[in-house]
């Protein structure tokens, strides 16, 4: 334990400003080596404890912690650090604390010049952010200081039990509460050798899951072609999340080229096994006053992380919304994905805007915008931003390779016309309803070859191999393709003569603008989000759910070779907009919100 | 009105109701059935003519409500919408003879024959009281099925049901159910012999419930989807919806369910128009999915608080350590966050440090994550503060409570209704609640209620230290409430009826 900086002749609390109450060196030293994080010269005694100020006014909060810390370690959550304390580890922590705090200093003392703001020591400028937050009494003051003293977010709890138990009490004991509530957090993760970069003049895009894995479907796409879009021509910061989801963090080099140069089926980028980050010195992003741009569905931990981002700090916060199908058709899905999305949903709850990718998409979000009124929350703002068409991403070589290796996979239905469904096999997809319209229709006589080409999708589904089993055994011209890279996915766009996209519930509907983009007509559900793509031109409209109109409809395009013309010229006379065009819109959108704060 | 066909041409001599179905009754059965699609049976046809006699019934329109009709009598059980829309595939592609006997035999025979009656009743009034008939234990919800079905069932002709073992089949009451909930006596019901299977054929299935189990859920789903039965639900909140974030992890994860099966429902009988508010938000949702959704009404729920004898007071005040002069504030709800306690802890703490008198009493139940209530008592408690909580107690210290308390703190974050809110007004306390929501609706209905953000610790704070210093404060509440003109249960529950059933 250092030796008292109090009894030297500069006390720099003569230098404070009235009514600041400065905290001692000793104070801070104690409140590290309290942090059973291996700083210092070991746990403090309790008597060494006792003689400092935060012992005594933190005397009643200790009880309360103290029952927590008994539960966790009832329930093994609790983590024992083993490691011995290195002998810099107190001057690393307090490094650290330092750099937080001159972080986050000009925006909380926006009254001391930055030549001031240099001059203080770190006890000066812990005892005058104190001082400031607790004065001004606002939670996005109190949201800040509390990641600067304890290198992790607070969730919504934690932050509500620090400003209840600032209430009444002078700003000596605020300060003495403030460090050990964040210490309480910082003990738990091992998170005071973090440092942070405050981000207050460009907006911060959220690419967690996008950085970490290679995974691209459909929000990982768009995540990655708008981000991708605005590098280069825009300012902007990309945050993940640290492995237990308390806080923002910088990306490494390997994550910020999953997300910005993404280059399309490229496997050698696709490696996603994730480095062992040590995230005890990982440096965290900090979003002030600023936009907040949530392009992926976070889960776990990082939404009540978002949430009380959201709910308290300055920031204007945007998510992209793609659909509500977990708590809007419930029985399409798991219920821990239900579970997960209401998560998410509490989270966009404090939100300040929902970009839908469709209007049907808008409606689900503006429906659970609404509801919130009746518990005296705005709720975000819901605009609409459809989805582009655009080509996937074929590369033309890649693909007159692959197909030299394999000349004829597609045997089954050689020379025959090809009716295309793509999409995952789950029940919502409704792909069972095209096979059987197409055993109707084959056994009214119609030669066509069928190819269902998707996703495993729900592993305890089984109906669509089944069915496809049945058939192949029976002759049928049907396939079942699985594993499809996207040069071969474009190929067996272009082979159809028409895709059959009969889902029951969709945020956009991706394989109907697929198929589109390669001019290729489309049987696709008469409401939602794939009947606005249809608007304009190349699609037939069925309720998903009659069975008899879908057997008509692909029927009718089977035979009427005039219809199928038609519908090809109609895609032709499309105006779709690109990814260049929906990564701009969107730009516009997060620099309107730039301007509301 | 029913039409039990499980009797019609038995010559057997013992009472039909106590036996399970024969091959005879099972013929019957599809006779009956055949004439209800519209052919017909003549008596002396044996049992493969009966099976091509239906086939040629169905086969002559595939429209839903015939397939669910059925499927349900064939099977003896409620299909889901996969069941139907297989059902249906299946005669489409193989003739309807083929998919009848596709279904099998019928869900409750084995080698050992069949174990349950089933009776098709044709359109009748089913009451779904599963959870509510088999316990005499009282939730809100189970208080709201209780007074508004007892109701019910002394003014009208209905048929209570609950749910078979294996969640597939609706069955009439056991004799010990129907005593629960007609009044009668538990105890001393005859013992049932027979599982009673009920499937309707038209009529309206009323559920008064929150049916969120998976079983039931997609029942009712296909039922409301296909059947001619109209399906009608009292609407108690959308909370695991929108407030997703307080509800318990088996509820948040079934809510959806339960929801996806409303979409296809007739009609919801919303507790209050905040809740009526949020299930036409949540209609919004649905063109999505190609649906519009049921048609959405308020019917304003009742609530009221039993009288507490002299002796109950009594022991309350024992039970609350009540010192005369030093006033009661009472807090009645289960320790969840959504009900916002840790701010009324708050509040407490600080008046207690400015040196106010007074004893805090909540009264609820431990519920989903309540620990950080618990230690944050716990700690008041042993910082010498007097705090009392009740986690298991009687309605009759409830009522008790709600008489002996100077005013009452209902400050929820997001509620359907708020019944504490009205039993404590019917008690004569005022009280202070939230300004949101149901709750706001309820203090805008009746008098005696101070509102606050539940969000603002401070206004809590304010609110409680005037009540507790100002006796001019509660004087005028008191006054106010004692104008009150209160929704009574016979109104509620005759409003209900009437909205269910009216065309």
């Amino acid at each position: 334990m250092r030796t008292s900086p109090e009894s030297t002749a500069a006390d720099p609390r003569s230098e404070a400003p009235q009514g600041v109450t400065l905290p001692s060196a000793e104070q801070i030293d104690t409140w590290f080596s309290g942090l059973d994080v291996g700083v210092g010269a070991g746990t403090p005694t309790v008597k060494e404890l006792q003689a400092s100020l935060s012992w005594r006014v933190t005397e009643p909060l200790r009880a309360v912690k103290a029952r927590e810390r008994l539960s966790l370690l009832k329930a093994g959550k609790l983590p024992i650090p083993t490691h011995a304390a290195p002998p810099t580890a107190l001057a690393d922590a307090r490094r650290a604390l330092e750099q937080r705090l001159r972080q986050v200093a000009p925006h909380l003392l926006p009254g001391s010049t930055p030549a001031e703001l240099r001059a203080l020591t770190l006890e000066h400028l812990l005892g005058r952010l104190t001082f400031a937050v607790h004065t001004s009494g606002l939670d996005s003051e109190l949201w800040l200081l509390m990641i600067a003293v304890g290198g992790c977010f607070p969730d919504q709890a934690q932050l509500f039990a620090l400003r209840r138990d600032l209430r009444r009490v002078s700003h000596r004991d605020a300060t003495a509460r403030i460090l050990h509530h964040c210490g309480v957090w910082t003990s738990r993760l091992h998170s005071h050798l973090r440092t942070i970069e405050l981000v207050h003049d460009r907006p911060v895009a959220f690419a967690d899951f996008t950085a970490r894995f290679g995974f691209n479907s459909g929000i990982q796409r768009v995540t990655r072609q708008t981000l991708s879009h605005w590098n280069g021509r825009h300012r902007f910061e990309l945050a993940a999340l640290t492995a237990d989801g308390t806080a923002l963090r910088t990306l490494d080099a390997d994550e910020r080229d999953r997300v910005l140069a993404w280059s399309g089926d490229d496997d050698s980028v696709r490696a996603d096994n994730e480095p062992d980050r040590d995230e005890t010195t990982v440096k965290l992003i900090v979003p002030w006053q600023t936009t907040v741009f949530v392009p992926e569905v976070p889960a776990g931990h990082g939404t009540a992380t978002l949430t009380a981002l959201a709910r308290f700090s300055d920031n204007y916060t945007i998510a992209i919304g793609y659909d509500t199908i977990p708590v809007s058709s419930g029985h399409f899905v798991h219920r821990s994905l239900t579970l997960q999305f209401v998560s998410y949903l509490s989270m966009l709850k404090y939100f300040d805007e929902v970009v839908a990718i469709s209007e049907a998409t808008n409606g689900e979000f503006l429906g659970f915008s609404e509801a919130l009124t009746m518990q005296g929350l705005p709720g975000p703002k819901v605009v609409t931003e459809l989805l582009p068409i655009e080509h996937i991403p074929a590369d033309s070589d890649a693909l007159a390779e692959a197909d030299a290796d394999e000349p004829s996979d597609s045997s089954t239905g050689a020379g025959l016309p090809m009716v295309l469904s793509v999409g995952s096999n789950e029940p919502r997809k409704n792909q069972l309803t095209v096979i059987y319209a197409s055993e109707v229709l084959w056994r009214q006589g119609k030669q066509f070859s069928l190819v269902v080409l998707g996703g495993r999708g729900d592993k305890n589904y089984t109906d669509i191999p089944d069915a496809v089993a049945a058939l192949r055994a029976q002759g049928r011209p049907i396939e079942l393709r699985r594993d499809v890279d996207e040069a071969h996915l474009a190929q067996a766009y272009r082979d159809a003569r028409f895709s059959v996209f009969i889902s029951i519930q969709e945020g956009y509907g991706l394989p109907v603008a697929e198929s589109l983009a390669v001019g290729t007509p489309v049987v696709t559900t008469s409401y939602g989000s794939t009947s606005e793509i249809a608007a304009d031109g190349g699609c037939l409209a069925v309720d998903p759910r009659d069975d008899d109109r879908i057997v008509e409809t692909m029927g009718r395009l089977l035979d009427d070779d005039d219809m199928l013309a038609e519908l090809e010229a109609q895609i032709e006379a499309r105006h779709d907009t690109s990814w260049g065009d929906y990564a701009d819109a969107l730009w516009r959108i997060v620099e309107a919100g730039e301007a509301q704060k | 009105m029913t039409d039990t066909v499980s009797n019609i041409d038995s010559d057997d001599t013992v009472d039909a109701s106590n036996t399970v179905d024969t091959s005879d009754t099972i013929d019957s059965s599809i006779r009956t059935l055949i004439g209800d699609l519209g052919g017909e049976a003549p008596a002396q046809s044996h049992a493969g003519e009966l099976h091509e006699l239906l086939a040629t019934a169905l086969a002559t329109d595939l429209s839903a409500a015939r397939l669910w009709l059925t499927w349900a009598a064939i099977r003896g059980e409620l299909p889901t919408e996969a069941d139907l829309i297989g059902f249906r595939r299946d005669i489409v592609l193989n003739g309807a003879g083929t998919a009848l006997r596709g279904l099998g035999s019928r869900a409750d025979s084995s080698i050992f024959g069949l174990s349950a009656q089933v009776e098709v009743l044709r359109d009748p009034i089913l009451v779904d009281v599963h959870h509510t008939s088999s316990t005499s234990t009282m939730s809100g919800i189970q208080r709201v099925v209780r007074e508004t079905t007892g109701r019910w069932a002394s003014a009208h002709d209905l048929v209570f049901v609950a749910w078979a073992d294996n969640g597939r089949a609706l069955r009439r009451l056991t004799g010990k159910e129907e005593a629960r909930m007609r009044g009668g006596d538990p105890s001393t019901a005859a013992p049932d012999q027979v599982t009673r299977l009920v499937i309707p054929n038209g009529g309206i299935m009323m559920i008064p419930e929150l049916a969120a189990d998976a079983e039931r859920a997609e029942r009712f789903l296909a039922m409301a989807r296909f059947s001619s039965t109209r399906v009608a639900y009292i609407g108690y909140d959308c909370v695991p919806l929108t407030s997703g974030e307080t509800a318990s992890i088996p509820i948040a994860a079934h809510f959806p369910l339960y929801l996806d099966a409303v979409a296809y429902a007739d009609r919801v009988a919303a507790i209050s128009a905040s809740t009526a508010y949020e299930f036409e938000s949540w209609k919004k949702m649905l063109p999505s999915s190609g649906r519009s959704g049921p048609d959405v009404r308020t019917v304003f729920l009742a609530g009221d608080s039993t009288e507490p004898s002299d002796d109950d007071l009594a022991k309350a005040r024992v039970a609350f350590t009540l010192r005369d002069g030093v006033p009661m504030v009472l807090v009645v709800g289960s320790h969840e966050p959504r009900k916002n306690h840790l701010s009324v802890l708050q509040a407490a703490r600080v008046l207690w440090n400015e040196g106010q008198q007074f004893t805090l009493v909540m009264i609820g139940s431990a519920s989903w994550n309540s620990a950080p209530f618990d230690n944050l008592a716990k700690s008041l408690q042993e910082q010498g503060h007097p705090l009392l909580v009740f986690s298991n107690s009687s309605d009759s210290l409830i009522s008790a409570g709600y008489r002996l308390a100077t005013v009452s703190i209902f400050t929820s974050f997001h509620e359907g209704f708020g019944l504490p809110i009205v039993e404590s007004l019917r008690a004569g306390t005022p009280v202070i609640s939230s300004n949101v929501g149901s709750m706001l609706e309820l203090a805008e209905r009746y008098g005696g209620v101070i509102t606050v953000d539940p969000h603002s610790d401070a206004q809590l704070e304010n609110a409680l230290r005037s009540a507790l210093v100002d006796p001019a404060v509660l004087e005028q509440k008191r006054r106010d409430l004692a104008a009150n003109e209160y929704q009574t249960w016979e109104k509620y529950s005759s409003d209900v009826w009437d909205y269910f059933t009216a065309d």
